[in-house]
């Protein structure tokens, strides 16, 4: 964890002077604007040294429990680190770091320094108050019952969020430093009894392998430890709300939370994962099953049904009913382009509008989708530059890609390739592709853990809660792919069964 | 083991993707802005020549579903009169969707060689409704109008399936139709025919289904 200035030297090490220690430290690093070195002397009188950065402590803190009592300090004639610690300052978390480098990281990170005459250490205590965000409900996964909470860009924050869903003692967090420049903390969360080893260990190997600049954010993670990066589809999951990332570390998965980002990755990935939703388990199985079965159709819908709508026009006519052929005929009597065309030119439009309108602030993004929803919606079709199916196909297809938000990157690729093969090849060429699609699927791995399980390898219990939601009661093991101690729950007795 | 796995997928991707190249048909590709759409057939024969008159579908705008128009063309046989068609058209002809075919009282003798083409034809839809025009030739029956419908042949067919699946009236396809002569049974087919009311708008004649008209094998 520690950042390497220099080797490990001599040099490193403190010496008892802290004018010479300070002298040290500023040779090891240019002190900037916000680095503040402050010499003082303990209540007896001994030399002591501050060193902290500014704007990453809390004053109030560091002047109630740290000078205050360090200033008055005055029953010992000399003051060591050890007594110090055990009965002057008053913070929760101090200790002794051994080597200027150390102290320097350490400092980096936004904890406080005490240097002290005549001590071959340092102490580091926890002041850190820097600005961040308050929990709030993230923009996706919003639900309607159940926890509201989302993780924010505070490390520290989101493991306390998981820790106050999860209290067992076998719940670990480790923490490891990425980044040459950014120094990045990742904490690996996992519960030690429940956890595949494998998954763990191949994890903690790939984050080992990472050598680069900076980690600004969960998707240098995500792309840098997944199996197949050239991989359309998404093998590593994300969690924005501490619930789930919670429920899926207590399937055996492992969450990986980054410093500075709000986005958890859970660890392995299954397909199955992205048709789930936290609400699922919260209402009753009977919808829950019904509305997984909505999702899947709406993902089926969003990959399929402009290459199928293009296929069936262009190629397989007559197995459109008379009335509906006549009408679609009728539509696309007057339009200059053909009806692939169209929708191609149609789908690129909205993801330009929809970019703009993601990128722009609040009100003018609303603005450039109205307009967009105006020009598009009614001017395109009156000046007969599109037919209203076309139109009509669009819009089912996008607002069908926002029911499975976790494959929104992958459907809206797979739309694509799907609608261009279906107006080169028809629905022989679709059914084609679709079966490369599946073979891909299953071929596909998530650390070691087969990415369509439950579909292939089939398991009949894995089946339970993916396409529909059986009651909870039910789903009385784990994922087989995903943990070796598979049990759940005990024999629980069904509601209505207690009398 | 994975090199065994990687290549068995890779090869099994490939053939997948030659098969979508080579057995697709890019060729067969029908814009729906370029088709004529045959909603009805009539045939009528004189002097040894089949009058073919085909009812095509003229869509126009989103909010209205257009007109249609009849041309009649002879040959000596179906398949010559078919093949003119296309001259007088300028888009390509889409036989998928036929609705009706109309046998004017003069065919009637050749209704085997008809059957046995429609039903052999791989253009024409699978199964469409056999009306027989007693009192008027073929051609004049697809050029009058059938209640409100905008075409008169699928306004025709319409209501042969709404009768139909009422058990009112008994309708048969080209194949039944094929298969009783074959089996030398009587066949059964519904009477259209041109009633005295004239729609004042169009100024069209109207059709309306009239009965049924029996014909023993031995009379074809």
């Amino acid at each position: 964890m520690a950042v390497i200035l220099k080797d490990k030297n001599k040099q490193d090490q403190f010496s008892f002077s802290v004018d010479k220690n300070i002298a040290a430290i500023k040779s090891s690093m240019d002190c900037d604007m916000d680095v503040v070195i402050r010499s003082f002397r303990l209540g007896n009188g001994q030399k002591a040294a501050v060193f902290f950065i500014d704007n990453l402590v809390s004053k109030h803190i560091l002047g109630r429990d740290f000078f205050d009592p360090l200033m008055k300090a005055a029953e010992e004639d000399k003051w060591t680190a050890t007594k110090l610690k055990e009965q002057v300052l008053r913070m929760g978390s101090v200790k002794p770091v051994y080597t200027i480098p150390e102290l320097i990281s350490a400092v980096l990170q936004g904890l406080t320094g005490l240097l002290i005459e005549g001590e071959k250490c340092a102490l580091i205590v926890e002041a850190v108050d820097w600005p961040q965000r308050s929990v709030q409900e993230p923009a996706t996964d919003v639900v309607i019952r159940g926890p509201r909470e989302g993780f924010i860009e505070s490390m520290r924050s989101n493991v306390a969020l998981l820790r106050r869903k999860i209290h067992h003692v076998d719940l670990k967090i480790e923490q490891v430093c990425l980044g040459r420049y950014s120094q990045t903390y990742i904490g690996i969360v996992y519960i030690k009894s429940i956890v595949n080893k494998d998954v763990l260990a191949e994890l903690k190997q790939r984050l080992k392998r990472i050598d680069i600049d900076a980690i600004l954010d969960s998707g240098y993670i995500e792309q840098l430890v997944q199996d197949t990066p050239y991989s359309i589809f998404p093998t590593i999951g994300i969690a924005e709300k501490p619930d789930i990332a919670a429920a899926r570390i207590l399937e055996g998965r492992v969450a990986v939370l980054i410093d500075g980002s709000p986005i958890v990755l859970t660890i392995p990935m299954l397909f199955g994962e992205g048709l789930q939703c936290s609400e699922d388990y919260f209402t009753r199985f009977y919808y829950a099953s019904w509305i997984r079965i909505i999702r899947v159709i709406a993902y089926f819908v969003t990959i399929w049904l402009p290459a199928i709508f293009v296929a069936v026009v262009s190629y397989q006519q007559r197995i459109i009913p008379v009335k509906l052929f006549l009408s679609m005929a009728a539509a696309e009597a007057d339009t200059p382009f053909p009806v692939g065309l169209a929708l191609l030119l149609i789908m690129i439009a909205y993801e330009i509008l929809r970019e703009a309108g993601v990128r722009l602030p609040k009100p003018a993004g609303q603005a450039v989708s109205i307009v967009g929803a105006i020009v598009m919606g009614d001017a395109a079709v009156s000046a007969g530059l599109i037919s209203a199916p076309v139109l009509i196909v669009l819009a089912i297809t996008v607002i069908s890609s926002f029911v499975t938000t976790a494959f929104i990157d992958s459907s809206t690729l797979l739309r694509l390739i799907f609608l261009l093969v279906a107006w080169s090849m028809g629905l022989f060429g679709l059914l084609i592709a679709s079966m490369i699609m599946i073979m891909y699927l299953c071929s596909l791995e998530s650390f070691g853990v087969p990415y369509f399980a439950p579909f292939a390898p089939l398991s009949w219990q894995g089946l339970k809660d993916v396409v529909v939601r059986f009651p909870l009661w039910q789903l009385k093991f784990r994922p087989r792919e995903l943990s070796l101690n598979r049990r759940r729950m005990g024999n629980h007795i069904r509601s209505g069964e207690h009398q | 083991m994975v090199k065994i796995k990687r290549f068995a997928l890779f090869s099994l991707i490939l053939c997948q993707f030659l098969m979508m190249i080579v057995l697709s048909g890019c060729q067969d590709k029908k814009e729906l802005s370029e088709l004529s759409i045959v909603l009805g057939v009539g045939i009528d024969k004189y002097q040894d020549n089949y009058l073919l008159t085909v009812e095509l579908a003229n869509p126009e705008a989103p909010d209205n579903l257009g007109t249609s128009k009849t041309f009649s063309v002879y040959g000596s046989t179906i398949d010559e009169a078919k093949e003119k068609i296309p001259f007088l058209v300028e888009k390509e002809m889409f036989w998928g969707h036929m609705q009706i075919i109309a046998i004017g009282k003069s065919a009637v003798p050749s209704l085997y060689e008809i059957s046995e083409y429609f039903y052999l034809d791989k253009q024409t839809a699978p199964a469409p409704f056999i009306v027989f025009a007693e009192d008027n030739s073929a051609e004049e029956l697809l050029n009058s109008e059938f209640g409100q419908a905008q075409y008169f042949s699928f306004g025709l067919a319409e209501a042969l399936k709404k009768l139909s699946k009422n058990n009112v009236m008994f309708t048969s396809s080209v194949g039944e139709m094929l298969e009783n002569m074959i089996d030398n049974k009587s066949i059964l087919l519904p009477v259209a025919s041109i009633t005295s009311i004239t729609d004042e708008e169009s100024q069209k004649q109207q059709t309306a289904i009239t009965g049924y008209r029996a014909f023993l094998c031995s009379e074809l």
